[in-house]
């Protein structure tokens, strides 16, 4: 169970990677801002938190042991 | 001021005292000295790797970087560094894996006895040192910048460079890796704080967010969008710059044994997504900073625009604090690095533990004089060096992952990386062109060595599994 949670989690997190980098961080983009905040820094934030989150998870899902046992 | 800076230097240098005290023990040995006793639990793991991690380039490049080319800097590199602590949950895991079946001295020499190869080994060496002395020197440079143009004529330029680099060779000298990892433990911590409270003081002389934001759309409306006034942030640009950033951990040696002598595979990744929230808020207020940079000093150069936000526009214990702040910065990188050089190099060495613990010492110091030596020829570019500094170590990745995912790595790897690492040196010093099909080399390169390294381990892999069939 633990080995299929940790490749999907990969398979997402290369996923949400590809499609921030060819779909989302446009040029010339400004709009829809986020209060004030414009386009590519609210989604660029929020893509960050989301891989950092998913760093936590993968802490949590990596299906091995420590190789280097005290 | 300089009441509030002996203070504040006061404080810190006796922190610093205190850690190498702490760590020294006359009669221990080079793997003491190198390794901390590789016990290293999550939360100075993770001080130690984000003090390594950001440093004088985080703390004035970035927010020059937002200043002169927008809000593209956070995906150039906030969201890299996310990418790169996911990386390591796995990358954590097989280097440990590898270091524990062939033992470890330093990733130069682990890459040697994995290639049963001297030339693997020396390739790695040679990357760490023809690209991390150059990042050590903007270290310097940058902080010898910010000083001399805070205090003009207090001191010859040269010696705020010489001033660092004898701070850090008596504690890291005196106290090795432990003492590095508690002084970058202290260190991380004063520059979280330090530059918080200059984040929010600019932020709030720039009017808040909804004002300063306002006022850039109306001075230079490309801040706010990609590629950014200079076009510098092209999509080739920010995916190559985040290759270079995930492979720090693999090609950079200061982060490779930092991950090793770590408590256990648990510390490491607990380490990783501390070091991914620390990049959040570390970075989040240099973009506040280059916002008001933005507005109050579009146009002027590098070392105004940081002196006049960082200390002039400061109250004066702020701007004290700021001093100390970039000085931990500064100090904190350079001593993960050139003690990494020193590691290294011990890792490439025969003979006896003593012998090795004295060369050890002496090509600190040696390393500690080239650099300074060096910081005194840089330019002011300190984001831009830095990220060459990132894209050059990573021309040896497929070496050193070759290593790290094989018992036995396929030969060709050292080939690849070797031709890689030459053709970009070339592209440095201007004999082959740094733009192919109007892209930038390092970007082509990621691909070329993508692709190569792919077919390689894949035919590789498959072989080694005929072979343990047969």
């Amino acid at each position: 169970m633990k080995y299929k949670s940790w490749n999907l989690l990969v398979l997402l997190v290369i996923i949400l990677t590809i499609v921030s980098y060819l779909f989302l961080f446009n040029e010339e983009k400004i709009d829809p801002s986020l209060g004030s905040v414009p386009f590519i820094f609210w989604t660029g934030f929020i893509v960050t938190v989301v891989l950092v989150f998913a760093t936590f998870l993968g802490s949590k899902l990596f299906p091995f042991e420590d190789p280097k046992k005290p | 001021m300089i009441g509030w800076l002996i203070f504040f230097f006061g404080i810190f240098l006796a922190m610093l005292g205190y850690a190498s005290y702490r760590s020294y023990r006359k009669d221990r040995t080079s793997d003491e000295f190198i390794f901390a006793g590789s016990n290293i639990g999550t939360i100075l793991g993770f001080l130690t790797f984000s003090a390594a991690l950001f440093s004088a380039f985080t703390f004035m490049g970035m927010p020059d970087f937002f200043r002169t080319h927008g809000v593209g800097a956070w995906i150039f590199l906030a969201l890299s560094d996310a990418l790169m602590v996911f990386f390591l949950i796995w990358f954590g895991y097989a280097l440990r894996k590898r270091a524990t079946i062939k033992g470890y001295k330093g990733i130069a020499g682990l890459v040697k006895s994995c290639y049963e190869n001297s030339f693997a080994g020396y390739l790695v060496f040679a990357s760490a040192f023809l690209f991390l002395i150059p990042y050590v020197a903007i270290q310097i440079r940058g902080i010898s910048i910010f000083l001399d143009a805070a205090f003009p004529d207090m001191l010859p330029y040269w010696s705020w460079s010489a001033l660092l680099v004898f701070i850090m060779l008596i504690y890291s000298e005196i106290g090795g890796l432990k003492a590095i990892v508690y002084s970058d433990a202290i260190q991380g911590v004063i520059m979280l704080a330090v530059i918080w409270i200059i984040g929010l003081t600019c932020l709030k002389m720039a009017g808040g967010l909804e004002e300063g934001i306002a006022q850039v759309a109306a001075s230079n409306k490309e801040l706010l969008s990609l590629p950014g006034p200079k076009g510098l942030f092209s999509s080739p640009f920010l995916i190559a710059s985040a290759i270079a950033i995930i492979l720090i951990p693999v090609s950079q040696p200061q982060f490779t044994t930092r991950l090793v002598v770590m408590k256990s595979l648990k510390s490491v990744h607990r380490m990783a997504y501390s070091v991914g929230i620390f990049a959040i808020l570390v970075i989040l207020p240099t973009a506040f900073i280059g916002l008001y940079g933005a507005i109050q000093y579009p146009d002027a150069s590098t070392a105004d625009f940081l002196s006049q936000a960082l200390l002039f526009d400061q109250a004066v214990p702020v701007a004290a604090l700021a001093v100390v702040g970039l000085f931990a910065a500064c100090l904190s990188t350079t001593n993960a690095q050139i003690f990494a050089l020193g590691t290294e190099l011990r890792s490439l060495l025969g003979g006896s533990d003593k012998s090795n613990m004295t060369v050890t010492k002496i090509s600190i110091l040696v390393f500690s004089m080239i650099v300074l030596v060096f910081s005194t020829y840089m330019s002011d570019e300190l984001v831009l060096l830095a990220r060459v500094s990132f894209a050059g170590t990573s021309m040896i990745a497929p070496l050193v992952l070759g290593a790290v995912i094989f018992s036995k790595p396929p030969k060709a790897l050292i080939g690849i990386s070797a031709v890689a690492l030459v053709f970009f040196i070339l592209s440095i010093v201007g004999v082959v062109p740094d733009r192919y099909f109007d892209l930038p080399l390092d970007f082509v390169m990621y691909l070329i060595l993508f692709v190569f390294t792919s077919v390689i381990m894949i035919a590789h892999s498959k072989t080694q599994k005929q072979e343990n069939e047969a």
